[in-house]
């Protein structure tokens, strides 16, 4: 009886393996994140992994300062160069296509055809908010001394947002409320030192599988318990826009306000890219509607319209986890480079003595909403 | 709360688990059964509880009056508190005048609002009170009538009272629409609007049927009335069977809340276990993924999404795969559902009845109702078509017999004509099969005639889906022109016919295991290897294959 047992036991992990490699494939996603002295999750240091999914197999180069890049970036910006310093999730790491195929790199290869010597400063994380961008902006994004700071804003941070409960809204403005938000990463930063976990992490479907789903309803309790603004909510936090936004819309706005103060502070224009998402085939952007049409005070660059006019091409990973494909990524860094530009046009109108693109003038712009598309 | 629900899989364990504690005693298990069904059956709409303690109410009363001449003084007590109890604490209150928010814990009041403001709610309390009153004014006078009087009596309160609800609630706009339609065809001009906005209760043809059964199995004399209420109220509202079925005959499934359950031992444990994950497969990894194919061939239809009904779609062969998918899709829904109701109430010692048996290895129509719902067909075989005399008369008396059977059963789905003429279908199928004396099924006739009468039945049984999912007529039309006039293909074809054998292989292929296997469990015969291989693929498919959002189950509608 304890040989069946035991025969059982090794066999049903086996045969669940053959099951998802012969009958429904999983994408293979390993995470290489680790605690930071600061609160929040970042990229290990100096890690090179595959990811593996039925469409595509990406290899992902993390330099020694955590950053998705092919080479260490010095915190000293170079002269004559427009430094531009990124915050997002997944998406601003480019999951699922190839370095060069990220929307920063092809905004940077578009700008450097129009003459701009843009350079981009990836600091995106798999799994950040725009809370956890804030702190990741307030503690490395400046050391970085850009000219500008993109966000890609995605729907997901909405929930994340509230999940990380790193801020909360009161009266209107962003306080700070727990320090800490590293979920899972003791675990993995301990597995992580052992290569079998890593073998398995990188080739296991079924490791793949069940991480992905417990990590999918530990997020789902985790926004359960730490959500306001839902409809189980007694009173529902005051808002500085009335009724038009729930709890979530309120902090996430509140966050990108954050930001672009501490930039106004340091003399940097903020430029919030809205990355569209799909559902049920329809494209959609999950950014709140200003009830003023002012979006917020941000400056908003919007991909959306481009989304819809290419819809019958393949802009999103059907078989993996749902990123853009090299077509999306590209008509993303497309109107991001568009934007830049416009940006630019704007600082030299404002003014025209100065020469070169120095965004000198991006006090000004910081604070001057608009919207590009 | 759907079985496919991490919700439910809480409240199950939060329920098996008071149940086990609660031992032997099989009375305070009964009445926490009975809480447990009323929490499961309130979590969709807490409003529509007092209906069913309604109906319970009633019945218990008419079937003690039918047998026993009356109620004692403490059963009369008790059917007043639940009537009454019920009435205040489900219409006269209105929860959603409370709520909570899960972290830090609160509970908020708003007092305004706590109270039914609605003038029908009111008026519908007056009356239950001056009926409850003259229920028990009338109560002596009552007992003192002739036996036969008072059987009579009782039985046609039960049962016009049973069918007033359900037609109210289930048919009363279709028979308004369907008034005003005619009306308008006669005198040209339509009548005011009559029409009312009524929310259809989940389950109230299950239950409504379940609870008449009773009252009639007591007036035939098959069956001794219960004398607790809550032991009759557990029995009508038993959460594993309450919104779909199967609809239970209280001649087998009463008598198990009047006796201490025996708790299933390991062989039964597994047995439970298995009917869980087969029913679970069955719906979340066929029925579920079937639901896409068949919305993309009749979604266009379903509604006026800007359809032209003029146009026939050129790919005839979707369309069909659309029909293909939707008799998985319903066959895998509704008996998921059923295996899932069997495995859970097995688990705390309960046996309920066998609902399929292997439909579609059918070979005739009367074989396939004696496979498909079977809790239903032998139900409107006792109460309804031996009630019309059955095969007792004429030819064409039997040939009517079992038209107005059908057509009833058809009309039990649900209030449309398509329904209608689903069950004039098969009640014509029934009358042609015995016209020509047709009995594939009997024994002794050769394989190759009883597997081409599966396939042709399997086919007549599709044509019959058509009529069933369609939403108009004019949607039945374009399927049927399309097949027969243009079956070709199309690249969304190849992509239906490959979702549809992906989703369904492991369905047909373990049923025709069944079948040659002639058992319906035949998991306990196989070899350690396979059944762990077995148990693997189905636990995997329904974690990995179940799509994101959990659907609804089919008959949950009816």
């Amino acid at each position: 009886v304890w040989l069946k047992r035991i025969a059982v036991a090794v066999w049903v992990p086996v045969a669940a393996e053959l099951f998802l490699r012969m009958l429904a494939p999983v994408a293979l996603m390993p995470r290489y994140v680790v605690a930071s002295p600061y609160g929040i999750r970042v990229n290990q240091p100096s890690v090179t992994y595959w990811q593996r999914t039925p469409e595509v197999a990406v290899k992902l180069s993390i330099n020694s300062q955590g950053i998705r890049a092919d080479r260490e970036i010095p915190l000293q910006k170079p002269p004559g160069v427009l430094r531009i310093v990124g915050l997002g999730d997944s998406f601003g790491m480019g999951y699922e296509v190839a370095l060069e195929e990220t929307f920063w790199a092809v905004a940077e290869r578009e700008l450097q055809a129009k003459g701009v010597q843009a350079q981009f400063v990836n600091l995106s994380v798999s799994g950040h908010g725009t809370a956890e961008e804030l702190v990741m902006l307030r503690t490395v994004g400046f050391e970085f001394q850009p000219d500008l700071v993109v966000v890609a804003w995605g729907g997901s941070d909405l929930e994340d947002n509230q999940r990380s409960k790193l801020f909360r809204v009161d009266s209107g403005r962003v306080v700070a409320d727990q320090t800490v938000y590293l979920p899972g990463t003791a675990v993995q930063e301990f597995l992580g030192r052992f290569s079998l976990y890593r073998l398995i992490s990188e080739r296991c479907q079924l490791y793949s599988f069940v991480r992905e789903t417990v990590a999918g309803e530990i997020k789902k309790t985790l926004l359960l318990l730490r959500s306001t603004g839902t409809t189980h909510q007694v009173n529902p936090t005051p808002s500085a826009h009335g009724d038009a936004l729930d709890a979530s819309q309120e902090l996430a706005i509140a966050l990108l306000s954050e930001m672009q103060r501490d930039c106004t502070a340091r003399g940097v224009p903020l430029l919030v890219l809205d990355l569209p998402g799909e559902r049920d085939g329809v494209i959609e952007s999950r950014f709140p509607d200003d009830p003023l049409g002012q979006d917020f005070g941000l400056r908003l660059a919007r991909v959306d319209d481009s989304f819809v006019s290419h819809l019958n091409e393949p802009l999103f990973r059907r078989r993996g986890h749902g990123h853009y494909t090299p077509r999306g990524y590209e008509l993303v860094g497309m109107a991001l480079a568009e934007a830049i530009q416009s940006l630019l046009a704007e600082s030299l109108q404002a003014r025209p003595s100065d020469s070169g693109p120095n965004f000198e003038s991006r006090g000004d712009l910081s604070t001057s909403p608009g919207r590009s598309r | 709360m759907l079985f496919n629900s991490p919700v439910f899989i809480i409240f199950f364990i939060v329920v098996y688990s008071a149940y086990r504690l609660l031992g032997r005693d099989y009375r305070k298990q009964n009445v926490m059964l009975l809480a447990a069904s009323y929490l499961f059956y309130g979590w969709w709409d807490w409003r529509f509880l007092f209906l069913i303690v309604l109906s319970t109410t009633l019945d218990f009363c008419t079937s003690l009056i039918l047998e026993r001449g009356g109620l004692t003084l403490r059963q009369r007590v008790e059917a007043t508190a639940a009537v009454l109890g019920f009435a205040f604490s489900f219409l006269v209150i209105d929860w959603r005048a409370v709520s909570f928010q899960p972290t830090p814990f609160r509970v908020a009041i708003d007092w305004e609002n706590l109270w039914n403001h609605s003038p029908v709610i009111w008026w519908s309390i007056v009356a239950l009170v001056s009926a409850v009153a003259a229920a028990h004014l009338l109560h002596a006078p009552l007992t003192r009538l002739p036996v036969r009087t008072r059987r009579r009596l009782a039985l046609g309160l039960s049962i016009a009272v049973n069918l007033g609800i359900l037609g109210f609630f289930k048919y009363f706009n279709f028979f308004a629409e369907s008034f005003s339609a005619v009306w308008q065809t006669l005198f040209g001009s339509a009548p005011s609007s009559v029409t009312l906005e009524i929310i259809l209760p989940v389950g109230i043809s299950f239950y409504t049927f379940q609870s008449m059964s009773y009252t009639i199995d007591v007036y035939r004399g098959d069956l001794k009335a219960s004398l607790r209420w809550h032991e009759y109220a557990v029995f009508v509202s038993f959460f594993p069977q309450l919104v779909a079925g199967p609809i239970e005959r209280a001649s087998h499934l009463l008598p198990q809340f009047q006796r201490p359950r025996v708790l299933p031992d390991a062989p039964q444990w597994r047995s439970a276990l298995w009917l869980i994950a087969w029913g679970l497969y069955k719906k979340v990894v066929v029925a579920d993924n079937m639901a896409i194919i068949v919305h993309n061939a009749f979604g266009p239809f379903d509604g006026s999404l800007g359809w032209n009904a003029a146009s026939i779609p050129a790919d005839g062969l979707r369309l069909m795969i659309g029909v293909y998918a939707f008799a998985f899709q319903i066959y895998g829904d509704f008996s998921g559902y059923t295996d899932i109701a069997r495995g859970t109430a097995k688990l705390l010692g309960f046996d309920i009845m066998l609902n399929f048996n292997l439909p579609y290895f059918a070979c005739s129509p009367s074989d396939f109702w004696r496979r498909w719902h079977i809790s239903l067909s032998t139900w409107l075989r006792d109460y309804l078509y031996i009630s019309l005399g059955g095969n007792r008369g004429t030819t064409s008396r039997t040939y009517r017999n079992l038209l107005l059977t059908m057509l009833l059963g058809g009309l039990w789905h649900g209030a449309s004509w398509t329904f209608v003429l689903w069950g004039a279908y098969h009640g014509l199928l029934l009358i042609a099969f015995r016209f020509f004396g047709l009995k594939p099924e009997s024994p002794g006739k050769p394989s190759w005639v009883r597997f081409s009468s599966m396939l042709a039945m399997f086919h007549l049984t599709c044509l019959g889906w058509l009529l069933f999912r369609a939403q108009n007529l004019e949607t039945v039309r374009v399927f049927v022109t399309a097949i027969a006039t243009s079956p070709f293909g199309s690249p969304e074809t190849r992509e239906a016919m490959e979702q549809l054998c992906y989703f369904s292989f492991f369905l047909v292929g373990f049923q025709f295991f069944q079948f040659f296997g002639k058992t319906l469990d035949p998991m306990p015969r196989l070899h350690w290897f396979v059944r762990a291989t077995v148990w693997t693929f189905i636990l995997m498919s329904i974690l990995r294959l179940m799509p994101k959002t959990a659907q609804e189950f089919i008959y949950f509608a009816f």
